[in-house]
């Protein structure tokens, strides 16, 4: 495997060991590290070392063990077992204050903001500078000022943070540490809502803080950051830490290797349907959000893939095309019918279906049962005169049960009670009930076990082939490289490139990701 | 060897702790009740004041039916007692009018009453579902104006006389083979919700909107229609409820309904409906109704004054609250 | 070039939407309360008049401070009317007991009813913050309770005999030509304002109400502040109660009843959220003004107190449906 990362060197970034790092020694050590909960061991006996001035980057599978290990380290959690040295000093961290004291800061994914306080507020939430009874206002605003500067946030620390964009919201989230003496500063998933120029900076930044001897832990699923900014990578798995590498080796099949035990090639089955009629076509279609002039078309047999960096417009085609978004102008057909009101009522009816990708809040009835959650959607199947028929309503919600492999006691197990991947196979189920048309996916196999993954990525390609039409969001380059026909890249809203993916490889997708020049590996 | 004495109180606990779960609070509450007023004066237990209890119970529950609707819906409605008087004035009023016409002038009386029941509940279903205005504003702002729109038109608070003696003779105080008329609509009522809740799309699509909104949209569940209707039905529910109790009273008067807000949410949470939507299960609530007025007719028959019954009310009231909190915590 | 004026009404309503954006729902509502009473009946804008719409409109301040705190850290009370018959009972029976001691009965009767409302925001306080449960069943049960010892004290008939001194001070007395409400208001938004923006602990309300998993996590305690918060609110709301049995003249075992309901309603008119996490002090204070000037406006032009509920409830719903109509444009 060539160094990718060396292929797409850009004079800002230098991602290799520089020997000075080396020299400086370590500013976090954790060894031995274990940690259970009732039911699971989220952390065995986990090894993991933090260099002054290193970017040491942690992947992992959801589940993994990756942020069990930095609340362990954040003092959120307490390890059952194990030591950790900070500057060669063994401590306990009991609570997130005593990290902090240490200089350990956490910025997290979910945003720890308050919407309706202002930047300024926010920085010193909990933690007010006073001058006796009062707040120190003056002495807060100048040390604000001066973290905002230095990473560069073009933004009003007297704005509110409900009025920034959410790209600036997760800066704010970390700049605010800024303002204290940091040693260590963990980074959770930090450029999730940040657009390619933002993410510069922020690199731009880690690379000043490098140079001051902050170690930073970042946690990150996306090869192409991870390659721009890690100096070295560790892998957990089940909750070991299965290797620590130097970036150089850290390629996606191979780290996909150490995260899932297996190789690429046994976890995507082959491509095996072939696209056929034009089934759904989007034309012009933009949105209140943002999207611009989207068109596409999707062909039944075809999984069309959208790739893009978060914030480029792939989240918002799905949501928009489902009607979850307000649609401003554009036509979508299907199967040559104009469809006229689109929401999501309108669109299930019409047999298209959305699967989000926060199952929590928008894609199961938490309080409810494996078998309502399959059938609600769906109810009018089950109605004779208006009543429901429940025994033909089990009987189908154990058939739909069975065809996934749904592992529950019964049907009438609440879902909160399943595990992740169970789950997210009783949303899928219940696209099942009527005929389906057009499957709109949205981070599928998003939170969930490499086992199931592989059996969701079966039952994708099953869909395929009985002639379905599958829109399939993803993250993650592996999935769209290895299971689907086509790949649409997004870009700044719009569409950028589309692929024939027997075309493309990472590389490409991840340069038209970025907006550089793309060069097709084998021209046709 | 190893014995199970020790085991014993714990698993007692442990036994207690799974029906709790189960079942709430409320059977214990409600053999509280039982016991404490039974032995403070017997007469409680007898069949005769039973009897007189189920019929109270009667209106409480019409109106639970509509507050459980409305709780599980994501929601509540604070507007079912001024809703109440504004129903039994406006119903008495035109039975008094209509006075030259018998029979008509109670079938009409009885259809408008139900009528601004589901006029009010109309509205506070189109505040919520439409305008997106909170359930608890919407509904007690309009509690408050049907309050003084009944004030109003009774000059101030009269009371409205002359109501048809068949009225009351039937659907006050008559009976049907020895089963007093108003236990009877109320038992077809909680029938016909029963049916509605676990028999039809929509009993169904209401339990999904209370308990997951955002998934319920993307499921294709129109929510704001739903939404609209459930209020609707709350205010069908309360005019029928309004109307019953004209009947039983004889009189339209303003101070009807002035505990239902509080005393339907605390017998539906104390039934196991939840506050926070999607919870709950009818027979609870329908049992919650009958403890709280279990609870007025024994405070009652032990002499408590009624600042004192009123004070009563509203520690049970906490007391629920607090007890549906820990009994979510348990789950 | 022809200069068209027709697109008049439609810059109009530009201009509307633009001041609904930028400063909310309460000018709208205060200018057309102005121009609707101020035409019906002109002795409402008359000089006199609105000095008498000040001193009534501090009770409703105070007490709309008070409900913003507990509106802010995204609760509400709802006790807040009976709390303050109680606190009129109690106070009065304090100080007509204690009459054989001039000036002791008056400080201490005073001491007493502020003392109840702290009790009573003590105890709202205790139950929602230690047991997590919703503010707003826990202040409407308490005001069953508060109002049924109200009764119970007072056997359901006013207290008389206060002494004149209480009455003529703090009720109708003045200060350099000032109400004395009036100053006592003053003081107190001046003590709100320093207590919201200058403290940690005006900070941490606005957090708990806007964000409370962020506050947690930023190490506020919940249990610590949202008890802090009823509490205040409770002390303010003696406060109210000692001055507004003071105006009456006795000790009125329903006084406040409508209270919840207006400070509620003021407060929202006021742009403080019902979510919790937002709102500025001076916007419930012009909030509560609004309400009083339109309570004092159906007064002048003679509208009964029942059709006045009637109305107020009305304009809080079309105050909160155009709240949400701004939401929605911005």
């Amino acid at each position: 495997m060539e160094n990718t990362a060396k292929s797409m060197n850009q004079p800002e970034y230098q991602s290799s060991l520089s020997p000075e790092i080396e020299d400086k020694g370590y500013v976090v050590r954790m060894i031995g590290i274990s940690k259970s909960f009732p039911g699971t061991k989220a952390l065995k006996s986990v090894n993991f070392d933090l260099k002054r001035g290193e970017v040491h980057v942690l992947v992992g599978e959801n589940g993994a063990g990756k942020s069990t290990l930095i609340k362990v380290l954040s003092g959120v959690y307490q390890p059952d077992a194990g030591e950790i040295y900070i500057n060669e000093r063994k401590l306990t961290i009991k609570n997130p204050h005593t990290a902090r004291s240490e200089g350990v800061y956490t910025a997290y994914q979910e945003l720890s903001l308050v919407p309706q306080m202002t930047v300024l507020e926010n920085f010193f939430l909990g933690a007010e500078l006073q001058r006796g009874l009062m707040l120190d206002k003056q002495r807060m605003r100048k040390l604000a000022q001066s973290a905002i500067d230095t990473v560069g946030l073009p933004i009003d620390l007297d704005s509110y943070i409900a009025q920034i964009s959410p790209a600036h919201r997760q800066m704010v989230e970390i700049a605010r540490h800024f303002i204290q003496k940091i040693r260590v500063l963990i980074l959770d998933e930090p450029t999730s809502a940040l657009t390619s120029e933002e993410v510069r900076k922020l690199f731009g930044v880690i690379k000043n803080l490098k140079e001051d001897g902050v170690g930073i832990i970042y946690i990150s699923h996306r090869l192409d950051e991870v390659k721009q900014v890690g100096d070295r990578a560790s892998i957990l798995r089940d909750g070991e830490n299965v290797a620590t590498i130097g970036i150089e080796k850290a390629t996606e099949d191979y780290l996909i290797e150490l995260m899932t035990g297996r190789k690429v090639e046994t976890i995507f089955p082959t491509v095996a349907s072939k696209p056929g009629n034009v089934l759904l076509e989007v034309e012009e279609l933009s949105t209140e959000e943002g999207l611009k002039n989207v068109c596409f078309q999707l062909h039944a047999g075809e999984i069309l893939g959208f790739g893009g960096l978060i914030g480029s417009g792939k989240e918002n085609i799905g949501r928009g095309l489902f009607g979850l978004e307000k649609i401003t102008t554009g036509n979508i057909k299907l199967g040559g019918k104009l469809l006229h009101k689109i929401d999501p009522s309108h669109m299930t009816k019409e047999g298209i279906v959305y699967i989000p990708s926060d199952r929590h809040t928008e894609g199961l009835l938490s309080l409810m049962t494996v078998r309502e959650n399959i059938t609600t959607p769906s109810l009018g199947v089950f109605e004779r005169y208006r009543v429901l028929q429940k025994g033909y309503e089990r009987h189908r919600a154990e058939e739909l049960t069975h065809r996934l492999d749904v592992r529950t006691p019964s049907i009438e197990t609440i879902v909160a009670k399943l595990s992740g991947g169970n789950q997210q196979k009783v949303v899928v189920a219940r696209s099942l009930v009527k005929d389906t048309k057009v499957f709109i996916f949205h981070e599928l196999t998003r939170g969930i076990d490499i086992g199931t993954k592989i059996e969701i990525y079966k039952f994708v390609q099953e869909l395929a082939k009985q002639g379905a039409g599958i829109i399939y969001i993803s993250s993650e380059l592996a999935e769209l490289l290895n299971l689907t026909h086509r790949v649409i890249v997004t870009r700044d809203s719009r569409i950028a490139d589309v692929f024939d993916t027997p075309n493309i490889n990472e590389e490409i997708l991840l340069r038209s990701y970025f907006g550089w020049k793309v060069e097709e590996k084998m021209s046709n | 060897m190893v014995t199970n004495s020790i085991p014993n109180r714990q698993r007692l606990i442990e036994l207690w702790k799974v029906v709790f779960i189960r079942v709430g609070a409320l059977p214990f509450i409600l053999v509280g009740i039982l016991v404490i007023f039974g032995v403070w004066n017997p007469a409680f237990l007898s069949s005769g004041n039973m009897f007189m209890v189920s019929r109270s119970a009667t209106y409480l529950i019409v109106v639970t039916l509509g507050q459980m609707l409305a709780l599980l819906s994501g929601g509540l409605d604070l507007s079912v007692g001024g809703s109440i008087t504004l129903i039994s004035v406006v119903s008495a009023m035109v039975m008094v009018a209509l006075k030259a016409y018998p029979g008509v002038d109670v079938f009409v009386g009885v259809l408008t009453g139900i009528g601004v029941g589901a006029l009010v509940g109309a509205t506070n279903g189109y505040l919520i579902a439409y305008r997106r205005i909170a359930p608890f504003i919407a509904t007690f702002a309009m509690g408050s104006i049907a309050n003084g729109v009944c004030l109003i038109i009774t000059g101030g608070g009269l009371p409205i006389f002359g109501v048809p003696g068949s009225f009351v003779g039937t659907l006050g105080r008559g009976e049907v083979l020895g089963v007093s008329v108003p236990i009877i609509v109320t038992i077809l009522l909680v029938g016909v919700m029963y049916f509605i809740l676990s028999w039809t799309r929509f009993g169904r699509y209401i339990y999904a909107l209370g308990g997951s909104r955002e998934a319920a949209h993307v499921m294709g569940i129109p929510i704001r229609r739903y939404t609209f209707l459930t209020y609707v039905i709350v205010g069908i529910l309360v005019g029928l409820a309004g109307v019953m109790l004209l009947a039983r009273t004889g009189a339209g008067e303003v101070t009807l309904g002035l505990e239902m807000p509080l005393l339907s949410i605390a017998a539906a949470v104390l039934g196991g409906v939840s506050l926070f939507g999607g919870e709950g299960k009818l027979y609870g609530a329908v049992l919650g109704a009958v403890a709280i007025i279990l609870l007025r007719v024994g405070m009652d028959m032990a002499r408590i004054g009624s600042f004192v019954q009123m004070a009563a009310v509203g520690v049970v009231l906490i007391m629920v609250v607090v007890i549906d909190r820990y009994r979510r915590q348990m789950v | 070039m022809v200069k068209s004026l027709t697109p008049n009404p439609q810059k109009l309503i530009e201009l509307g939407k633009a001041v609904l954006i930028r400063a909310g729902v309460l000018p709208f509502i205060l200018v057309a309360i102005l121009v609707i009473f101020g035409v019906w009946n002109p002795v409402f804008l008359s000089s006199a008049n609105m000095f008498m719409v000040s001193r009534s409109a501090t009770y409703l301040i105070v007490l709309t401070l008070a409900q913003m705190l507990a509106l802010l850290s995204a609760g509400l009370d709802l006790s807040l009317g009976a709390a303050i018959a109680l606190i009129s009972v109690v106070s009065a029976m304090v100080m007509v007991a204690l009459q054989a001691y001039p000036g002791v009965d008056v400080f201490v009767g005073v001491l007493a009813g502020i003392g109840v409302g702290a009790l009573v925001g003590a105890t709202n306080g205790f139950i929602i913050a230690f047991f997590q449960v919703s503010p707003f069943l826990v202040t409407l049960g308490m005001s069953y309770i508060a109002l049924a010892l109200s009764l119970t004290l007072s056997r359901g008939v006013p207290i008389w005999g206060l002494p004149g001194s209480f009455v003529d001070t703090l009720g109708t007395g003045t200060v350099l030509g000032v109400a004395v409400p009036v100053i006592v208001t003053i003081l107190l938004v001046g003590v709100m304002y320093f207590i919201l923006s200058w403290t940690r602990f005006g900070h941490n309300i606005y957090a708990l109400g806007g964000n409370p998993e962020a506050a947690i996590r930023a190490g506020i305690s919940f249990r610590r502040y949202t008890f802090l918060t009823y509490m205040t609110v409770g002390i303010l709301v003696g406060l109210a109660g000692v001055m507004l049995t003071a105006r009456v003249g006795y000790g009125e075992p329903t006084l406040g009843l409508p209270m919840p309901l207006l400070s509620i309603a003021a407060a929202v008119l006021g742009g403080v959220s019902l979510l919790g996490g937002e709102g500025k002090l001076y916007g419930a204070i012009l909030g509560a003004a609004a309400i009083t000037l339109l309570r004092n406006g159906m007064d002048v032009v003679g509208i009964s107190s029942i059709v006045q509920m009637v109305i107020v409830g009305v304009v809080l719903v079309i105050a909160l449906a155009l709240e949400e109509y701004r939401r929605r444009l911005r």
